[in-house]
């Protein structure tokens, strides 16, 4: 399977979660929000910035591949989105109020083991978030040096959901944040799509130079 | 993709994304604050009638209290007990009818001996029945008040509040007496409404001996077919069901009896027992959300369809002229140097710059084009002009050497004539004749 092919497979494969998780939370299915009944939920904004950052992914592939109007035209939709609504987020959990929109849909589990700050994701996942936002603001902005921030990029993301994927599996809470804020843990299911993402993004990362794609 | 389809994409992207999270944050933080505002509302309401409950339920027990307490009643008991008669009963008639001013809303009055018998009343109805098995005469004979609120249409009971007590005397229990209350102390309370909202109710229950929550006064929309009057203690989204069992809260997600969905403070007075619920409608809580919501979606057509109005002609003038330079362009490539490209009137941008830079590309390559037609003409000239005084010495040549050639001939035959030798040879002509 070509390098591209598995970008592919891993975009459609973090829609379809997204998608999923999305679903569970507008149709108040448990079972489709949580991995496990008792654990931490991937939470509604969660599910959008997966849907977002998959689109990001897929467009910053066409985009090295040559197809740059068709990146450049849908690329600042799904980087708003990610941007708007994680950096109100990231404000509302820092200054303690309440925007209202960490609240859509949300309705954890009273029996789960560690509670979030209800509809909000952890820091980390915030910070992920707005890398690969960060990211394909650049592809918009055509450096010579992106390929290199791809690389970068997807390491970081990659490294965030393999430490919580460990800490979840060697039962560590630091290393899926449990403790880094206090209720602010990355659910199972998020830490599995970082790796997805962090991969795809390597992969973006260490094809052709932009100079060979352009040609 | 073409240029305009492009620009609207991303127009319309930039735009209606922050609009749609501002809209959204606006009506999340709207939702909350005026549920915040009327669930306050609603605490203090509940707070409100909690202290009215307690301050009517004290006042009764208090009068109860001093009224079993009375030196007065002791003595016409003791005469009682000593001497059984009309007198004696009387007299204890007499004294329960003094209590009346005192205990407004009392409506009748019993006093019982510790075998459930009737010793003196306001009327006549314990005269035949016995009360040795009634709640109230268990406790008062052990010395306990009893105090029991009952709008359930069962009975004397029925709209009717009973206290009980025993009469002491010498640290002995000797009787006990009995007030039946009308329900107005309590009525009066619930039928203060501070104006939260059309829906607003204030409702009173109780437990009942199989722990489910019984409403004890009435309520405000109890004609609807639906509407309960004892709720099971299994369903405890009905607010009245936590009241019961003591629980203070606030509810924004509760079913009334009526199987509405209600905003609810909860509340409960320890003695006697009673939980409060105070509510209003979800419907109405949400009218104003709905107002916002009808404003918000006209407002919100109209700015979309503005939005995209002009976001079309802005598309337009900037894609424009890159259009009509392109099809220009495309026109010129395939040999067409007719093509106008107009640089009168333009902006100092880079499709301006643009414009004008292939405005006088296009000039020059027409000039150019000219200059070269010209120079081709003019050496096309000169080069005929050349051709034909060549063609014209050619003749001249060609016809002297013929002529040459018939003189020497004739030289030849005249050489030959005489008996010469021929002087010139003309062999190259035999040559020729063979070739040809």
């Amino acid at each position: 399977m070509n390098r591209d092919r598995i970008i592919l497979l891993i975009c459609f494969v973090v829609v379809v979660v997204a998608t999923t998780v999305i679903v569970g939370w507008v149709c108040r299915m448990p079972w489709l929000v949580s991995v496990l009944p008792k654990a931490i939920t991937m939470k509604f904004s969660t599910a959008v910035g997966f849907l977002c950052s998959a689109l990001i992914i897929f467009l910053i592939r066409c985009y090295l591949q040559g197809q740059r109007n068709l990146a450049h035209t849908f690329l600042p939709l799904p980087c708003l989105v990610i941007g708007l609504l994680m950096s109100v987020m990231l404000s509302a959990m820092f200054l303690k109020i309440s925007t209202g929109i960490e609240n859509l849909f949300v309705q954890e589990n009273p029996n789960a083991i560690l509670k979030t700050y209800a509809g909000h994701p952890s820091i980390v996942t915030i910070t992920d978030f707005l890398i690969i936002m960060v990211l394909g603001i650049l592809a918009m902005a055509e450096p010579s040096f992106l390929r290199r921030c791809l690389k970068l990029g997807g390491v970081f993301v990659a490294l965030t959901g393999l430490s919580a994927a460990l800490g979840y599996m060697f039962n560590i809470p630091p290393m899926y944040y449990a403790v880094f804020v206090e209720g602010h843990a990355m659910a199972v299911n998020t830490s599995y799509l970082f790796i997805l993402c962090g991969i795809a993004l390597l992969l973006l990362g260490s094809g052709p130079s932009n100079h060979e794609a352009k040609a | 993709m073409k240029l305009r389809t492009r620009l609207i994409i991303i127009l319309c992207s930039v735009i209606f994304v922050p609009m749609f999270f501002m809209g959204l944050i606006l009506y999340k933080n709207s939702d909350r604050i005026i549920l915040q505002h009327t669930l306050n509302h609603l605490k203090t309401l509940s707070i409100l009638t909690k202290a009215r409950v307690q301050d009517v339920y004290d006042r009764y027990l208090e009068h109860l209290r001093i009224a079993v307490t009375r030196p007065s009643l002791y003595r016409t008991l003791d005469d009682f007990f000593a001497q059984d008669s009309p007198e004696t009963r009387q007299a204890i008639l007499d004294i329960l009818n003094k209590f009346e001013p005192v205990l407004r809303n009392a409506e009748e009055m019993y006093v019982f001996d510790l075998n459930g018998r009737l010793i003196s009343g306001t009327d006549e109805y314990w005269n035949l029945k016995g009360v040795a098995g009634e709640d109230f005469f268990q406790k008062g004979k052990t010395g306990e008040f009893f105090d029991l609120i009952k709008m359930t249409p069962e009975s004397i009971y029925a709209g009717r509040v009973i206290f009980a007590g025993p009469v002491v005397v010498n640290s002995e229990p000797k009787a006990v007496l009995l007030i039946m209350l009308n329900f107005e102390p309590f009525s009066e309370i619930i039928r203060t409404y501070l104006k939260i909202g059309e829906s607003e109710d204030i409702v009173l229950g109780r437990k009942n001996a199989q722990g489910d929550a019984e409403f004890v006064t009435p309520r405000r929309f109890e004609q609807e077919k639906t509407s309960l009057s004892v709720v099971p203690q299994s369903r405890k989204e009905i607010p009245m069901v936590r009241a019961v069992y003591g629980e203070a809260i606030l509810l924004d997600n509760a079913i009334d009896y009526r199987g509405h969905r209600i905003l609810a403070a909860t509340n409960y007075v320890p003695d006697p027992g009673i939980g409060i619920v105070v509510k209003i409608d979800e419907a109405e809580f949400l009218k104003p959300l709905k107002e916002l919501n009808k404003i918000t979606y006209i407002f919100g057509g109209i700015v979309i369809f503005f939005t995209i109005f002009i976001g079309l002609v802005i598309a337009r003038s900037i894609s424009a002229p890159i259009v009509r330079l392109s099809r220009n362009a495309n026109r010129i490539a395939k040999g067409d140097l007719s093509v106008e490209i107009k640089t009168g009137v333009l902006e100092d941008d880079e499709i301006g710059i643009l414009t004008r830079s292939f405005g006088s590309m296009s000039q020059k390559l027409i000039t150019m084009n000219k200059d070269l037609e010209e120079k081709v003409s003019e050496r096309t000239f000169q080069l005929e002009d050349r051709l034909h005084e060549l063609e014209r010495l050619n003749k001249i040549s060609v016809g002297r050497e013929l002529k040459m050639i018939e003189l020497k001939k004739q030289v030849n035959d005249l050489s030959v004539k005489v008996g010469l030798e021929p002087p010139f040879d003309l062999g190259f002509l035999k040559e020729r004749t063979t070739d040809q």
